[in-house]
């Protein structure tokens, strides 16, 4: 009656190695989607088709990078999607916006998740996957089905709008995110 | 101990890609935070053979470690973009796995046991 644990009779059983990717795939779903429920709800439907699709993971390759490439592809969809119905061919309120604490902040500069909302979809998931994930340029390329060379331009301008996003100036980026969150009255 | 691999260590494929990911961690990184999970995973894949289950949990329980080793050779950027993008990312994967997903799978599992449809028609692939 308890199922819980590695009972199963087949010991070869995926379980384990996807519950060790969880982790890794909620934080890349968090930072694609900026939104946490949706993001678990897109990490299940990884797990479910990632499940049905284990026949085409090729063991010894990097199972974490399989189940992002799958996320990915689900979550771009959903986009897609999302951009049709809400006739929104610019993709700004399908990427999810996250609104500004106060129309002040907001005419300041941006506090770091709100600024990341900001990115288009592809540098976003460039910079999580390679200053966050721990992917190599290669890895991050794969799964975003580019070249690493167009991987390492799209987290460039990704850092160079952020930067422009919460006004951070090329040098010095510490001591001006300090002051960054102070209320404007203040 | 386990500080120095041998070929033997991951000859089954079942354990590859796991014990793969923490061997990267381990061997380019500064061997302090990794060094206690190598060693369970490498007395659980050594001693049992059998017992792939057993080896899993102890990947799974190494996860934590793994993910904090293999941030240590993500491009770190070096300034605030780059700590915040890690504090983001961090968070996350410190938190613990939601039990929704552990009784997916046990359900996923349950029914691949007992018969050999999966909970959903795949989708066509992309």
């Amino acid at each position: 009656m308890n199922d819980k644990g590695p009972v199963s009779p087949n010991p070869s059983g995926p379980k384990v190695d996807l519950i060790a990717s969880i982790p890794s795939l909620r934080a890349f779903a968090v930072s694609i989607c900026g939104n946490s429920d949706r993001a678990d709800d897109l990490v299940q439907e990884t797990l479910v088709k990632a499940w049905s699709s284990l026949d085409s993971f090729t063991e010894g390759t990097n199972l974490t990078a399989w189940l992002f490439t799958i996320l990915r592809n689900i979550y771009y969809s959903e986009f897609r999607k999302r951009r049709r119905e809400a006739s929104d061919p610019d993709g700004e309120y399908a990427a999810g916006l996250i609104a500004p604490d106060s129309q002040e902040a907001h005419m300041e500069f941006l506090d770091f998740r709100e600024a990341m909302q900001k990115l288009p979809l592809d540098q976003r998931e460039a910079l999580i996957l390679v200053g966050a994930s721990g992917m190599s340029y290669e890895d991050a390329a794969e799964i975003c089905g580019c070249a690493p060379g167009t991987m390492k331009s799209r987290v460039n301008r990704a850092r160079t709008r952020l930067a422009e996003l919460m006004s951070l100036p090329s040098t010095k980026l510490s001591e001006k995110r300090l002051s960054g969150r102070t209320p404007p009255n203040s | 101990m386990g500080k120095k691999n041998s070929d033997g260590y991951f000859s089954h494929p079942q354990i590859q890609s796991g014990a793969a990911e923490l061997t990267r961690s381990f061997f380019f990184d500064s061997e302090t935070s990794g060094t206690k999970s190598m060693t369970a995973a490498f007395e659980t894949v050594t001693t049992s053979n059998r017992s792939l289950g057993a080896c899993g949990k102890a990947i799974a329980g190494a996860a934590p470690n793994m993910t904090k080793a293999k941030k240590e050779h993500a491009v770190d950027f070096g300034d605030v973009i780059g700590k915040e993008l890690q504090n983001l990312y961090d968070d996350v994967v410190a938190q613990p796995v939601p039990d929704r997903f552990l009784s997916l799978l046990n359900q996923l599992e349950k029914n691949a046991l007992s018969s050999s449809a999966p909970l959903r028609a795949p989708r066509e692939r992309e």
